[in-house]
């Protein structure tokens, strides 16, 4: 591959609004239910975090209330949520600011 | 209780227990299988919005998922329900599907039950209070808790 000079794209008068998607972001909320260590676990099953990170994910959501737990584009983190409702934890989603 | 053998999870339970079980799930496949009143706290646990202040997210959300989560929940439900024998102890080599369904159904009734009686951490902290109308419930919860912390020790072992 070569490198090729820069295309000028936008011609005057021609903008379109296409503003970068901004991530979404998938958030869990504390419960006074769900166990600790399950919580941990989910974390580490679904998102393949390492048990430290899944455990400090988890403390946040403990103790802040809650945590940001993955980011990307809208689909994913519909999935995101889809898969922590189906084991139990409340999330929801939100663009990020 | 719990435990992971050569990589296996096995459950071996009393006929006591596993007729609670048996008796647990079934209350709460019951409660997923038939309507429940709009805003029912314990129906908006189980199935939450998608999001805090952005209905047009949660429509979407909804639309997508809603349907497929329910059956979803129910399936884990029966899936585990099938694995209790009719009567006597429960006593099984756990299967990986069948494992994962206990895992989340233990939590999901935890989840049902606790939202029902509107516990808070403060209530779960505390030992079960005899005088307490919601003694039984709050028991049933510590138990199924400490029977889910186990699966998730066994599987972390």
């Amino acid at each position: 591959m070569t490198e090729t000079a820069p295309i000028e794209l936008d011609e005057p008068g021609h903008k379109e609004t296409t503003e970068p998607d901004l991530p979404w972001v998938c958030i869990v909320h504390n419960d006074p239910i769900n166990l600790m260590s399950y919580v941990v676990y989910v974390f580490q099953k679904l998102f393949g975090y390492s048990r430290d990170k899944a455990t400090k994910l988890m403390l946040q959501v403990h103790h802040e209330g809650r945590a940001a737990v993955s980011s990307g584009p809208r689909e994913r983190v519909e999935m995101d949520v889809y898969r922590l409702h189906a084991h139990g934890l409340w999330a929801t989603m939100t663009k990020d600011a | 209780m719990f435990r992971k053998k050569f990589g296996t999870i096995t459950a071996d339970v009393t006929e006591d227990e596993a007729n609670l079980l048996r008796s647990v799930i079934g209350q709460y496949l019951d409660l997923l299988e038939n309507d429940q009143p709009p805003g029912d706290p314990v129906m908006e646990r189980l199935l939450p919005s998608a999001s805090l202040d952005d209905e047009e997210v949660d429509r979407k959300y909804r639309d997508l998922a809603l349907n497929e989560l329910q059956n979803h929940k129910r399936s884990t439900a029966n899936t585990a329900l099938q694995c209790l024998p009719h009567r006597g102890p429960w006593a099984q080599e756990l299967g990986p599907e069948e494992t994962e369904a206990w895992l989340v159904v233990l939590g999901d009734v935890r989840l049902a039950i606790g939202t029902r009686i509107g516990v808070t951490e403060e209530l779960m902290s505390r030992p079960v209070d005899p005088e307490d109308p919601d003694e039984w419930p709050m028991a049933i919860l510590h138990y199924l808790g400490a029977l889910q912390e186990n699966l998730v020790e066994a599987l972390s072992d």
